[in-house]
Formats: structure tokens, sequence, C-alpha cells
């Protein structure tokens, strides 16, 4: 039996750069941001960035990763708050915000290793 | 307006790229469902611009290519995105933005330009595949 403010179990995922470049390539990504480090660093980054997406899709595989095949993912948002590199450990944590018969809101956050805020999502879920 | 066929290698290739097993159809020769993510994450679903035509940093026009933004610097923001019906492969898709709001802000390094924009994702029958609302940060 699930309840309003229960936690999840928390999903960890460290991005490699080869992710990166995996990533840019499926999503047609050229931006030199993701696979670039000198032009990374004249941004003001200390590496290559991981992409706001890729950011999403871990949020979203904690969501699947949590509640099995029998999900079903309505609604799904995410925000991002600050830049991630390769080799950072990424764990995201989701928390039961509201249920609504068989509705089920979730609150989610990916953070680094440091604790600092990279993403933040929500998704409206349905469990059979 | 962007339009696109899913297909079975397109979708092995974003499930893997993510860190998942690439999905399988229901049978051998059934469609495979698209993960989630894959329609509002692609920014090119034909071969894009020629590589002399993009931008110093390494981007095309992608999706909001139809507005005037040249010479800003744009950043994904985040996504709100409702899902109406599966994404399988072999199917077409046509999907058709449009500007919801645009704000001019005073930022910490300067002024910002938010943009909202809503991307109705639909079959070759009309049906809504999904509903992306999509916020750009232009510098």
């Amino acid at each position: 039996m699930i309840a309003v403010g229960d936690a999840i179990p928390e999903l960890v995922r460290t991005p490699s750069s080869v992710q990166l470049f995996a990533f840019s390539a499926a999503t047609w990504n050229s931006h030199r941001i993701h696979y670039d480090a000198e032009f990374a660093h004249a941004e003001g980054y200390p590496d290559i960035l991981v992409q706001s997406h890729l950011h999403a899709c871990f949020l979203l595989q904690a969501v699947h990763g949590a509640w099995g095949p029998d999900l079903r993912v309505k609604r799904f948002g995410w925000q991002n708050r600050a830049p991630a590199v390769p080799g950072d450990k990424l764990t995201v944590s989701e928390r039961v915000a509201q249920i609504d018969r068989d509705r089920i809101e979730l609150v989610l956050e990916e953070r680094n290793q440091r604790g600092e805020l990279c993403a933040k999502g929500w998704a409206t879920v349905v469990v059979a | 307006m962007v339009s696109g066929t899913v297909t079975d290698r397109d979708i092995a290739r974003f499930a893997v790229a993510c860190g998942d097993q690439a999905p399988a159809g229901s049978a051998p020769s059934a469609p495979t469902r698209a993960p989630l993510l894959m329609l509002p994450s692609v920014i090119e679903w034909g071969a894009g611009p020629a590589l002399r035509e993009l931008r110093p940093d390494g981007t095309g026009v992608g999706r909001e290519g139809w507005l005037p933004l040249e010479g800003l610097r744009l950043m994904g923001g985040g996504q709100d995105l409702e899902f109406h019906a599966d994404v399988t492969s072999g199917r077409e898709f046509t999907a058709v933005p449009t500007l919801d709001a645009a704000q001019l802000k005073e930022g910490g390094a300067g002024q910002l330009l938010l943009l909202t924009i809503t991307t109705v994702f639909r079959d070759e029958d009309g049906t809504d595949l999904l509903t992306c609302r999509d916020t750009l940060i232009g510098r």
C-alpha cells in the first residue's frame, strides 16, 4: 500500500562521455557543448555537459524502475537546474505527492554527488 | 511543421543511448513501442542542415527554426509532456509548434528571453500522440 509522502527507491546513473556521444547521435543533437571540451571550457564549464533531455530520461527511468512494467505515464515534466558532466554520480529520488483513485502524482529530483539539484521533475502515472 | 517516421533502428538507438535495453515488439513482426521521451528529445528527424550552415556552436535551427531567433543562444529549460497514444515503429507523424509566450526578463548575467512553445505530435490519421510544452531560454 502506498501513501502520500512515501519515498521510492533511488536510481543512480553515472553518464560517461561515450553515453553523451551516443545520446547526441541518437537525437541528432550537434551542439558542441556536449562533445567539445574546449568549447565547454570557453563557455565556463568544467567539461562537456550532460544533455538536458538525458537528465529527463534518467528521471523517467527512476519512475519505471520503481513502478514496473504495468505503469502508464500520463504526464511527465522536467526542468534543468544545474549542469552535470561525465563522471558525475546522479541520484534520482522520487516521492508520492498525491493519490487520486488510480492516479499517482510523483515529484522527482536528480542531485549530483555534492547534493546539488541538477534537474527536477513531476509525473502523473496510473498503475494497473 | 516537422514530419518524420519512427523506425525500429531509431527506437533501439535511442533506448541504448539512454542506458536502457533496446525494446522489442510483442512478436517478431509487431511494431516496437518507442520510449516516451524519444519524440520530444530528437532535434532533427531528417538529415538536418548542411554542416556549413550550422551555427558556430554546432546547432541547426531545430524545431524553433520558424521563429526569428538569429543571434540568440538558446538553451532548453524544460518540458511538460502529455502522452495521448503509443508511438510505434513505422508510424509517420507531424509536429506542429505554436508560440504560447515570449517574455523578456532581467537575469543575473543580463537579459533573458523566455519562450514557451507547444508542439502537438499527430500520426498520419490525425490522432494526437503527444503534447509537448517546451521552455526555451535565449541569451
